[in-house]
């Protein structure tokens, strides 16, 4: 747990970066038993397809660059992909995409990934300078800079902290199956919320954690998009 | 085990004042006289240039007192303060309140002497309360050492920490006037010397006191707070209200995480779960410490009004709702006891609306009363005494004693007066208050104060823990 973590950190810091890609962010959460999308990250068209076929259609594919923060703004992400085909020219595309805006960049690859369902939401972190590493949860995906419908808590939480995060939120009714809507499995928003706690408390260098679309359904959660930032100096 | 150093801020056997004067109109003058009015331990007086003060024999340095010192309250002028810190230091006093200004909140040159201040205070490892700060009250056994004027009542239990002096003081006589009693005040300043914690565990491990109030700009150490806090509030409660909520900008952040935080998020995660009352404003604060003082914690949120005026009944009503408790009506059961005493046309389903019926209150506001305490349908009694009610003392006596006669009984159920009247009748309200039955001015506060109040009682029963006999 502790100790994996450590050393995707340290590959990271070795590389020169303060944040994380999308997959080294992943295998940090899956090392604390975060459950996260199944994903391959794979170099080349070919390869993404065997990984799309492995995974199972339809897939996401996302590009994989330490130039790339936001993956959105540079055409980065490709949702829904359904065949073969689709996935070869969504990866020269998202390839050209970047190359666009940032000439001959640092393409590491791109990552396939199970298309997760369910409702969608959030989990982060931030620093406050006198109360240290805290934790946010939230529902509504894009929507929950809009509805700021977020709670927040210092870490370490406990059981009784994640519940009342979670029965804070007006969203907390969609999750309980509000009209018909899928129930949440509320155990899994729980565990991963003293998970990513436990995580937090592990490693005060982490300055900012986005857990950003979270998908949730009566089977359980999945993290599908990952970013960290790491404080600018190894603490 | 308490800190024996904070212990001798409250309790100290001796008290000496550096800079103590004659003079009308110094602080010296306004201290010695506060310390001398109350406190009956050892006081020493200390200032170069007089021979007594108010009759006291006057050192005139810190070196010549023959005893030992256990606080030293100092008034002299910043730039002599850390001379004298040392001297304290060599005379092993353990404590000091520095009510002097001009230190680092007066800018680098301050900031400075502030510094050395310290250095000599922890070379000695005197407890510093201060600098730039209102002073201190243990009003159990009278000492007053601070700017306030006179010696409150003894026999209080709520203790009040303050940052800012000059307001945190007039919340405090705001309080004295609704007949509060406390045990210790403190108004801290800059905090150069002291943590919010160690305040915060002093006052938590001490039996006086029943009910913590602070009144906060910021929080050191915010980690060693919310620890501290999280082992208080099984016990007892503490209300805390945060100035300075909207003001700083959010960080600057790549994240959405932290865009979405503004500066006050963090504050209210850590009162959230370590169960801190928060108030919104020092009249709030008040209100909210003096219901968790005088009454015992409601068990649940079903609230019953009694009002002789349907729309302020309506108005609490909707204020209850939406400040998290239940007004819920009543079983044909209890509206037929209540149907019995209250005019055909008045309304027994909660609110209870007796209409204005001038020469039955007395009666009718003391029987509902009882139906209401004795009802398992009801957890919180809210009467409203308005404008002809609260003209009438005969009808807050009888609350008051209605009140206190079901109080001793078996059963745990709290009272709370919503008060609408006119100034002139403010007297009246005195009656209840002098019998710990608590008045709130208007249904938006009144709602407010219970709704924070109840928000506690969440707090214990979502973590099961229990407050029997509380």
């Amino acid at each position: 747990m502790r100790v994996e973590a450590a050393n995707l950190i340290k590959m990271v810091r070795d590389d020169g970066r303060n944040f994380m890609l999308e997959h080294e962010a992943k295998a940090v959460l899956k090392s604390y038993g975060i459950p996260v999308t199944q994903d391959i990250f794979c170099k080349t068209p070919d390869e993404a397809v065997r990984a799309a076929r492995k995974i199972g259609y339809p897939v996401a594919m996302k590009i994989v660059s330490p130039q790339i923060i936001h993956k959105t703004e540079f055409g980065g992400v490709r949702l829904n992909l359904a065949s073969d085909e689709n996935v070869k020219s969504a990866f020269d595309e998202m390839v050209s995409n970047a190359r666009k805006r940032l000439g001959n960049f640092d393409l590491r690859g791109v990552l396939v990934c199970e298309m997760a369902r369910g409702h969608e939401m959030i989990i982060g972190s931030m620093k406050d300078a006198q109360f240290g590493q805290m934790i946010m949860f939230g529902i509504g995906g894009i929507n929950v800079e809009v509805f700021k419908d977020v709670s927040y808590r210092i870490v370490p939480i406990e059981e009784i902290d994640a519940l009342e995060m979670i029965s804070e939120l007006k969203g907390k009714k969609l999750i309980e199956g509000y009209r018909g809507s899928e129930k949440v499995d509320i155990n899994g928003i729980v565990s991963t919320l003293i998970a990513v706690s436990r995580l937090l408390c592990d490693f005060d260098e982490i300055e900012e954690m986005d857990l950003n679309p979270i998908f949730g359904n009566a089977r359980g959660v999945k993290v599908a998009d990952a970013r960290i930032i790491l404080s600018k100096v190894n603490s | 085990m308490k800190d024996e150093r904070i212990d001798a801020i409250f309790n100290p056997k001796s008290v000496a004042l550096i800079g103590a004067s004659n003079k009308e109109g110094k602080m010296g003058y306004v201290f010695a006289k506060n310390i001398i009015d109350g406190y009956r331990g050892k006081i020493y007086m200390v200032n170069p240039s007089e021979e007594q003060v108010f009759g006291l024999k006057c050192y005139p340095d810190v070196r010549s007192i023959p005893d030992s010192i256990d606080l030293a309250v100092i008034v002299i002028p910043a730039k002599a303060v850390p001379k004298v810190m040392e001297e304290l230091a060599e005379k092993g006093t353990k404590a000091a309140v520095v009510i002097t200004a001009g230190f680092s909140e007066a800018g680098p040159e301050g900031k400075k002497l502030e510094e050395e201040m310290m250095v000599a205070a922890n070379k000695g490892k005197i407890k510093v309360v201060g600098p730039n700060c209102f002073g201190i009250y243990n009003c159990n056994i009278g000492l007053n050492a601070s700017l306030g004027v006179g010696t409150p009542p003894q026999g209080g239990d709520i203790s009040f920490v303050t940052q800012s002096g000059a307001y945190g003081m007039a919340i405090f006589a705001f309080a004295l006037d609704h007949h509060m009693k406390f045990a210790k005040i403190m108004a801290h300043g800059n905090k150069a010397g002291i943590e919010d914690y160690e305040i915060l565990r002093y006052l938590g491990e001490d039996d006086e006191t029943k009910v913590i109030c602070l009144f906060l700009e910021s929080v050191n150490k915010g980690r060693e707070f919310l620890e501290e806090a999280k082992k208080i509030t099984p016990k007892k409660p503490i209300v805390a209200t945060k100035t300075g909520r909207t003001a700083g900008a959010a960080r600057a952040a790549a994240s959405h995480t932290a865009a979405l935080a503004g500066s006050f998020t963090a504050y209210e995660a850590a009162f959230k779960q370590s169960g801190i009352i928060f108030a919104r404003n020092g009249m709030d604060l008040i209100n909210i410490a003096k219901g968790l003082d005088w009454q015992p914690l409601p068990r649940g949120p079903r609230v019953g009004i009694i009002t002789n005026s349907g729309g302020t009944g309506v108005e609490l009503a909707d204020l209850c709702e939406e400040a998290g408790l239940v007004v819920p009506e009543l079983s044909e059961e209890t509206q037929e006891k209540i149907r019995e005493l209250i005019p055909p046309y008045a309304s027994s389903r909660n609110p209870v609306d007796m209409t204005p019926v001038w020469p039955k209150f007395v009666e009718l506001y003391s029987k509902i009363i009882k139906i209401l305490y004795e009802s398992s349908e009801i957890d919180i009694i809210i009467p409203i005494i308005l404008q002809r009610a609260a003209m009438m003392p005969e009808v807050c006596q009888a609350v008051a004693d209605t009140v206190n006669q079901c109080l001793a009984s078996d059963r745990k159920k709290p009272t709370y007066v919503c008060w609408v009247s006119v100034r002139s009748a403010q007297g009246n309200m005195d009656i209840l208050q002098k019998n710990r039955v608590p008045c709130y001015d208007w249904p938006e506060r009144t709602a407010r104060a219970v709704g924070a109040i109840y928000g506690y009682v969440e707090f214990l029963k979502r973590r099961a823990i229990s407050f029997e006999g509380r």
